[in-house]
């Protein structure tokens, strides 16, 4: 009996079989290369014989591409219901040399346009990282030059090391992951440090993964990404913080060598030290200045009262020249005085008479006949009566 | 590696040791009040020292499945 299917029943059964040929990977040339509404894209690929039309999301499409570009296409086929073939891509690689070469131009212009390379969009890394995230392949020689080199440079360092693919076509989306987890999981993270190998461009095409970029320039801790001896730099790199010319370069660019740091402390120290010697010298030569100032007056104060001291000697030197005249007149003016006193008058020879009265009598006339008179002699005195008077 | 050597944040550390020399250098110094802050410097200077004798790094790998 036939079987008579109907239209949608008929496209049903043909994408059924088409899926059963799985995962098809198709190489050829891009034209009429289409983004509608930054959401899906469309194109065709052809070679000299045969068309087949694209559609992805641009999600997925993770290089830049353009019209004329060999690529290959990951994808199935699906018959559509309005009756087309439509070959469903997962995944775009520009293929050869000449490809690579062109997506990468193109997305590094159009990432360029955007500023995620700016020079302002740089941090400059801590002076003095103490914990860092390594994002590489555990197998890669990368791992180990650089934890070497570190090593070499300082310790006491922690790095939280995580293990992704850094090629292949999982290596992007496992970078992502572990770049949003050493941002969102590590505490107190001072850089994250993304490296690999050297290789052919194909073979650092994660690091020119359109999502891998915009994941390392949106790091919120400061990135260096470094790829080994490489030709050609890599988008990454040009959007991380610092760009590293190989993984023992990231290490020298994260940290400065114990040795200079410890110049640099003992600059400091000296620096220190000789302030304050510094100070001290100055304390000391102001103290010298003071005692000189200090001796300075004391010798004027020591000699102004010497000077006194010569002008009070001076002074009592008249003072006792003038006492001793003094003396001397009072010495002649007693002896005149001693001299001149009745009692010595008397003893000469000499006596007072006086009258009736107590008055002394100087002269004859001064004497009355019949008048008593008192004269005193050195030992005594005598009463007498006048009988005659004339001078 | 002791705990309070952990604690010491180098950073912060060479930091004020710099804004210390800084500071010394640009004024005359009171001997008194200042001597504090010369020791502090001296004693930063020997624990930043102390801190760059270590040799070896800590790798610690963060345990993530992406695939």
């Amino acid at each position: 009996m036939e079987i008579v299917l109907s239209v949608s029943q008929c496209v049903e059964a043909i994408n059924i079989a088409l899926d059963s040929l799985g995962d098809l990977t198709v190489e050829g040339e891009v034209s009429g290369f289409n983004v509608i509404h930054n959401k899906w894209v469309t194109f065709d690929i052809k070679d000299d014989t045969s068309v087949l039309k694209c559609f992805m999301t641009v999600w997925s499409l993770r290089v830049a591409v353009e019209d004329g570009m060999l690529v290959r296409v990951t994808g199935k086929p699906n018959l559509r219901a309005k009756g087309f073939l439509s070959f469903v891509v997962q995944s775009v690689k520009p293929s050869g040399e000449g490809s690579l070469k062109r997506a990468f131009e193109l997305l590094r212009q159009k990432l360029a346009q955007e500023g995620l390379f700016a020079p302002e969009r740089k941090r400059i890394l801590p002076r003095f990282p103490q914990h860092i995230a390594l994002i590489t392949s555990k197998e890669a020689a990368a791992y180990a030059d650089f934890l070497k080199v570190l090593r070499v440079r300082q310790g006491g360092l922690t790095i939280s090391f995580i293990h992704t693919q850094v090629q292949g076509d999982d290596a992007p989306r496992q970078i992502i992951a572990a770049l949003e987890t050493a941002n969102t999981e590590l505490e107190n993270l001072d850089a994250i440090i993304l490296v690999r190998g050297g290789g052919s461009l194909e073979d650092l095409m994660a690091f020119n993964d359109e999502h891998v970029v915009r994941a390392v320039a949106g790091s919120r801790t400061p990135t260096i990404v470094g790829i080994g001896h490489e030709r050609d730099v890599s988008l990454a790199e040009l959007a991380a913080d610092i760009r590293a010319s190989t993984p023992s370069n990231a290490a020298e660019l994260l940290v400065r060598t114990r040795e200079e740091i410890l110049l640099d402390i003992s600059r400091m120290r000296l620096a220190l030290t000789s302030s304050l010697a510094q100070r001290i010298a100055n304390s000391q030569a102001n103290i010298k200045t003071f005692i000189h100032a200090m001796s300075n007056r004391l010798h004027q104060a020591t000699s102004n009262t010497s000077q006194l001291l010569e002008r009070i000697r001076s002074v009592s030197m008249r003072i006792k020249g003038n006492i001793s005249a003094s003396q001397q007149k009072i010495d002649g003016m007693k002896r005149v005085l001693v001299a001149l006193s009745p009692e010595r008058v008397l003893a000469r020879g000499f006596s007072i008479t006086r009258n009736s009265s107590g008055a002394v009598l100087k002269h004859a006339k001064d004497a009355t006949i019949g008048e008593e008179l008192t004269t005193t002699l050195l030992d005594g005195a005598v009463s007498s009566v006048v009988q005659k008077t004339g001078a | 590696m002791t705990k309070s050597e952990k604690k010491f944040d180098f950073t912060k550390g060479y930091d004020e040791l710099e804004e210390i020399v800084k500071d010394f250098e640009s004024r005359e110094l009171d001997l008194e009040k200042d001597l504090p802050k010369f020791e502090q410097g001296l004693k930063l200077a020997g624990q930043l020292q102390e801190r760059l004798k270590e040799i070896e790094n800590t790798v610690q790998e963060i345990e993530k499945t992406y695939s």
